[in-house]
């Protein structure tokens, strides 16, 4: 894609915020697109992951321009969503543009992209913040059959590109802790890369009444915090 | 305002104020007794303009006998001691604590305690070779737990930085601890020398305190030289301070003009002959009359020196005053958020930078013959404040989300060389990064702010306009009884004025 059709290629947008301090460190602006290739029972942005219900869609080049008054107290921009990959194209375009005002560029993935496929937005993306959903393929807790993700979280540690590792906990519809001694088996070589341990929270999400019974005690969130410190991860925070 | 003896009546019999309130209040109507007119010179016409409000002289009376602002170079202390007050150079780290002490309670200031106490980590430093930490901190601690005691007022100011220290860590540690409002701090940052853990020690102390707030001092230093911060933000000369303060109150000046051309080539003008005259005056009669420079034992010893001194013309309430003619001007707009409110709010101060640039004065050589520009933020005294908003602020409840208020704000600091400052209330889980916040204020000093301070709604200890209030005094003086600080008062004249507790908070 050209330069000047990238920048006026659209991002189906669900949301600018234009501070956040939770989405790697130091203050970032948060993109947040609409459109997700999974479903899964905890969303909490349900309204995201159907691109019919986007709040609008703007081209690169104002997007730009919108977060311009943003960009002087902040060391970069994460894209989460939804789910940012599915737009690769366009988001390369603004890395780009980004970069080249000093601004790091991170993505908020659930991972199960085809790395071929966006190997261009990797290049340009400086750090990733990386969903583990499940390992299992049974579509249970995400809503459609796809195969786990910890290849893409291996390719991506090489290259050092990731910022986080994540995983919400449940128990049921995926075992936390079978995910959480994977994860930790490979973090464990990574001592820079944080690794969240997030209690699941049904308020406001998609399906409360399939999940709200479903929530760790404090109790079995340390548990999954002390396995993947016990296994040697550095970075561990387990979020209740 | 010329007192009477009414109001000695009542300051004397009041029920309110403490002990050390009342012999401050008496002290300030008894040089507020003859009138200007006679003693000063003033002009019919300079009368009229502090009668009606449009200029304000903070109730700092007239019968002058010390310079408003004593910024006292303290190493003078640790090189030579002080012979007035029989002190030897401090040969260990308590003799400093204490001599500092002695100092400060000799101190004149308008507001009767020192509105500066020291640069305290690079005081403190030297002293600290060969004592740990566990020897030194609890002195430290004590040391700021008593001026909090003895010198109760929230324009008591102390600074640190730039460098990190030893010593700058152990005082954060206990301002934290302390939870007390004063001393008042500025951390003097610089991205270059500072480092980043220290700044992140401020950051993380000023989330939980309200202090220290962050001061550009690479940017200060440019246009003061050197300098300390001082009371509420002022940026003066170390080792002289500032004569004088008078200001022009814009938004009641506004209201006087027709419209905005009336304000700024009319109004403005007029106000500026006035206040430049008045302030001309003020200081030959400190200079020539008071002998303060004759008699102070700070100008005999060192500590101060009459060339360092500088003196102030401050501006109150542009947001007034940009509200004010925008509706003149038929638009349905704030200040804050009007692309032409920032136009005015800029032609206004092109005019009084014009005025003030073109006066040339005596006794100010210091800062090339003139008077430096000041935006204040601190003192609500008068019903006349509540249509003056601190400074350059944007009105309580009327502020642009944070980025674009830091950009809006950001556009005003290059007027004052004397200090300005705002402050912008995050919400809880800053707490946990302040990281996150250091990159704001980072962010402000590359847009052109100079000075910036922040707070965590919620907690007890919070900024008011430019100093500390626990919001528990404020209550209680509300119920009229006596409280510790004398500033508690002026937050209670804030929070009745301009409702600064209910800031816009960042989330
Ligand atoms: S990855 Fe899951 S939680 Fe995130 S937007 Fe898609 S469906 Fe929602």
């Amino acid at each position: 894609m050209c330069s000047k059709e990238g920048l006026q290629s659209k991002l189906p947008l669900h949301k600018v915020l234009p501070f956040a301090n939770v989405d790697g460190i130091g203050n970032r602006t948060s993109i947040f697109v609409q459109g997700c290739d999974i479903r899964c029972l905890y969303c909490h942005n349900p309204e995201t992951q159907d691109v019919k219900f986007k709040e609008r869609e703007v081209s690169i080049e104002d997007l730009i321009k919108e977060i311009e008054p943003y960009t002087p107290y902040v060391r970069g921009i994460t894209v989460s969503g939804g789910e940012p990959t599915l737009y690769h194209k366009q988001l390369e375009v603004l890395f780009d543009e980004l970069h080249k005002q000093n601004l790091t560029c991170y993505v908020d993935s659930n991972g199960y992209f085809d790395r071929e496929r966006i190997a261009s937005l990797i290049e340009v993306t400086d750090k990733f913040l990386f969903d583990v959903k499940t390992l299992d393929s049974s579509g249970d807790l995400i809503g459609v059959k796809k195969t786990g993700n910890l290849e893409n979280l291996k390719y991506l540690l090489k290259l050092g590109k990731v910022e986080e590792v994540r995983h919400v906990a449940l128990t049921s519809f995926v075992d936390s802790e079978n995910v959480v001694r994977q994860i930790s088996e490979i973090l464990k070589d990574y001592p820079e890369v944080l690794f969240r341990i997030i209690k699941v929270h049904t308020r406001g999400c998609m399906h409360e009444d399939l999940i709200k019974d479903k929530v760790p005690s404090n109790r079995f969130m340390g548990n999954l915090g002390k396995i993947a410190s016990d296994i040697g991860v550095k970075l561990v925070r387990v979020q209740l | 305002m010329l007192s009477n003896k009414q109001e000695l009546f009542e300051t004397a019999t009041s029920s309110s104020l403490t002990y050390q309130q009342k012999i401050a209040g008496l002290a300030n109507a008894a040089i507020r007794l003859q009138d200007p007119r006679e003693l000063l010179n003033y002009s019919e016409k300079d009368w009229e303009f502090i009668q009606n409000g449009m200029i304000c002289d903070l109730n700092e009376g007239y019968l002058l006998h010390t310079p408003r602002y004593i910024v006292p170079d303290y190493e003078v202390l640790v090189e030579k001691g002080c012979d007035f007050l029989d002190i030897t150079p401090p040969k260990d780290l308590d003799e400093l604590l204490d001599d500092l002490l002695m100092m400060y309670a000799h101190i004149p200031s308008v507001t009767t305690f020192p509105v500066y106490i020291g640069n305290l980590d690079t005081l403190f430093e030297p002293f600290l070779d060969g004592l740990t930490d566990e020897v030194v901190y609890p002195k430290i601690k004590r040391f700021l737990n008593h001026i909090d005691k003895v010198f109760t007022d929230a324009f008591v100011h102390a600074d640190i930085g730039p460098k990190a220290t030893r010593a700058g860590y152990l005082i954060l540690r206990a301002v934290v601890e302390l939870e007390n409002p004063v001393p008042n701090m500025t951390f003097n940052y610089d991205e270059e020398i500072s480092d980043e853990k220290f700044a992140l020690a401020c950051v993380d102390s000023c989330l939980r305190v309200s202090k220290p707030s962050f001061s550009n001092v690479k940017e200060y230093t440019k246009v003061v030289g050197k300098h300390a911060i001082v009371s509420c933000y002022n940026s003066l000369p170390i080792g002289g301070g500032a004569y004088g303060l008078l200001r022009y109150r814009l938004g009641t000046i506004a209201i006087a003009s027709k419209d905005t051309d009336d304000m700024i080539n009319n109004l403005l003008p007029e106000l500026g002959k006035s206040i430049n005259h008045m302030m001309d005056e003020r200081i030959d009669f400190v200079v020539q009359k008071s002998n303060f420079f004759e008699s102070n034992f700070l100008v005999k010893e060192g500590f101060l020196s009459r060339d360092k001194f500088t003196s102030m013309i401050a501006i109150v309430g542009l947001a007034d005053a940009v509200d004010n003619l925008l509706q003149k001007e038929g638009l349905n707009e704030t200040f804050g958020t009007s692309e032409r409110g920032d136009e005015i709010a800029l032609a206004i101060m092109d005019k009084v930078k014009e005025i003030n640039d073109a006066h040339e004065t005596k006794y100010m050589e210091r800062t090339n013959d003139h008077y430096l520009l000041h935006a204040q933020v601190g003192a609500q005294i008068t019903p006349e404040d509540v249509d003056n908003t601190p400074a350059h602020r944007v009105k309580v409840g009327e502020e642009p989300i944070l980025p674009i208020h830091i950009n809006q704000a950001s556009k005003f600091y290059k007027y004052f060389d004397a200090g300005t400052g705002d402050l912008y209330p995050f919400d809880q889980t800053y707490i946990d990064h302040p990281d996150a916040v250091l990159d704001i204020i980072k962010g402000a000093f590359h847009q052109g702010t100079r000075y910036i301070t922040t707070y965590v709604e919620n907690s007890d200890l919070i900024r008011v306009t430019g100093y500390l209030v626990k919001k528990s005094e404020v209550e209680k003086a509300n119920n009229d009884k006596a409280v510790l600080r004398n500033t508690t008062w002026f937050g209670k004249g804030s929070e009745e004025y301009n409702s600064v507790f209910e800031r816009r908070i960042t989330k």
